[in-house]
């Protein structure tokens, strides 16, 4: 799912309100909705500098969502997207349970990050598990034969996702975005 | 505040309504064609059959709207290289003997990766562009500076030699863009929105990224204040993008599936389609 954020005379701060006397309509709700969101863009290539936490290859997530972030001003207001599949989720977290299959696979090795377990075609196989400490975990699917076949995914039937702030810029970053776009956009204007 | 998302208009139009053209080609031949024609075209080097072309376009349109139903069922790279690879598997898709398990087979990781992530990332890089080109975004930010977005384990300008990444050509891409006609203010590579070395850059000839095949390289955008600081522009500069490049212009497109123009201007280039397929005249 998306993330997206307005901009609206409403939510203004009266550093906004005080500079939009100069500025009006979709001009400046466009001079802020392109500032806000280049402030997201770079944030979320900062992001995406950080290694994710199995080691394995990068999905680069973060980079892709800076690429996919983008506004529409209107007359009224303006809106930033962040039209990446995952992002709301992240930020807001909250229990994700399985869709098409019986379980969510996920993934505990390098090897297995950003890959799907399709994608390993006949080579995994599945150890069966009676439900873990949570009562949620449904099994291992271990790479090859053996006792000792590694693990590449644990199988669960729910996780919850604790939410992350921090995949967004803070509010008061957004708004001194908003602020430097307005600023901007006077210097701009003057003779 | 959070409101109802939406997707990408302006990214997703770059991808609406191209024409799928298959063609048993290779890269090199297919270079021949300009960014206005391939940017009307989804061509893929040597694949030649219209089902996977099919797939292609619209998982890139999935992914690139960011449409999914919900936790536990989205869209993503990995998602669209194993959807790809069941396909390749049902039509029983074989690549030519003396290049199986090279970039050109389907089958490869490497491969559909590398479509995956150029198709998206130029659609993306469209959208990005569309957006930067609007009048009052380009009054608040009438310059765009390249910087790497993307780590890469060897970057352009470095190898792998027994395990250690060595510097080649560190300054690979500074190089590059001088190259192309860029000048470096304060050691940066900025220059404004509408200067002729962003196509100049890219190899596929295009104003925005990605500007190379598995590229980590991306732009962000310099507010006017600074790019005034900096000498890139002077105070009272106004950047314009041209009709052509509008994000009007972009949405408006006319659909390129029906054009005898097309086909012409394919013609032009030297190509020409025989039998469905795309070929050297």
């Amino acid at each position: 799912m998306r993330a997206a954020a307005v901009i609206a005379n409403d939510t203004a701060s009266p550093a906004v309100k005080q500079l939009r006397f100069q500025a009006h309509g979709r001009r400046a709700f466009a001079a802020m909705g392109a500032s806000v969101a280049e402030s997201i863009r770079r944030h979320l290539v900062q992001r995406d500098l950080i290694p994710n936490q199995l080691g394995g290859r990068r999905t680069h997530f973060f980079s892709s969502a800076a690429r996919q972030t983008f506004w529409v001003a209107r007359e009224d207001e303006a809106e930033v997207s962040i039209a990446k599949d995952g992002i709301r989720q992240r930020l807001l977290g909250g229990i994700i349970r399985p869709v098409r299959k019986k379980a969510l696979t996920i993934p505990v090795s390098p090897e297995a990050y950003g890959r799907r377990a399709s994608e390993f075609g006949s080579e995994l196989r599945l150890v069966k598990l009676s439900g873990g400490a949570d009562g949620q975990t449904a099994g291992l699917l271990v790479l090859g034969e053996g006792p000792h076949a590694p693990a590449m995914y644990v199988l669960r039937t729910q996780v919850h996702q604790a939410p992350d702030p921090s995949v967004l810029p803070a509010d008061a970053d957004l708004k001194a975005a908003a602020v430097a776009g307005l600023e901007e956009l006077r210097l701009a204007e003057m003779p | 505040m959070l409101s109802e998302p939406k997707p990408f208009e302006e990214a997703v139009a770059a991808l609406r309504g191209r024409r799928r053209l298959p063609t048993a080609l290779g890269h090199a031949e297919l270079s021949r064609i300009g960014p206005a024609l391939r940017r009307r075209a989804l061509i893929l080097a040597r694949v030649a059959q219209v089902e996977i072309l099919d797939k292609v376009d619209r998982s890139m349109q999935r992914l690139v709207s960011g449409a999914s139903t919900g936790a536990g069922d989205y869209t993503n790279p990995a998602t669209i290289r194993a959807e790809l690879k069941q396909l390749l598997a049902e039509i029983d898709y074989q690549p030519e003997p003396d290049r199986v398990g090279t970039i050109s087979d389907l089958r490869t990781d490497q491969r559909l990766n590398l479509i995956i992530d150029t198709e998206s990332k130029l659609a993306a890089g469209r959208g990005q562009y569309a957006q930067a080109t609007d009048p009052d975004s380009l009054a608040v930010f009438p310059c765009q500076e390249l910087i790497r977005v993307e780590s890469r384990e060897v970057p352009r300008g470095y190898e792998r030699r027994k395990g250690q990444i060595i510097a080649r050509e560190p300054d690979y891409w500074p190089k590059r863009w001088q190259a192309a006609g860029g000048q470096m203010h304060d050691g940066r590579m900025i220059a404004r929105v509408d200067d002729p070395v962003w196509a100049k850059l890219s190899r596929f000839g295009l104003p925005h990224p990605p500007f190379d095949f598995n590229s980590g390289m991306g732009i962000q955008l310099v507010r006017r204040s600074e790019a005034i600081r900096l000498g890139v522009i002077q105070k009272g500069d106004v950047v314009v993008a041209s009709p052509a490049e509008s994000a009007d212009a972009i949405a408006s497109a006319p659909a390129p599936a029906v054009g005898t123009q097309f086909l012409s201007a394919l013609e032009q280039v030297g190509f020409t389609l025989r039998e469905g397929l795309l070929t050297l005249a």
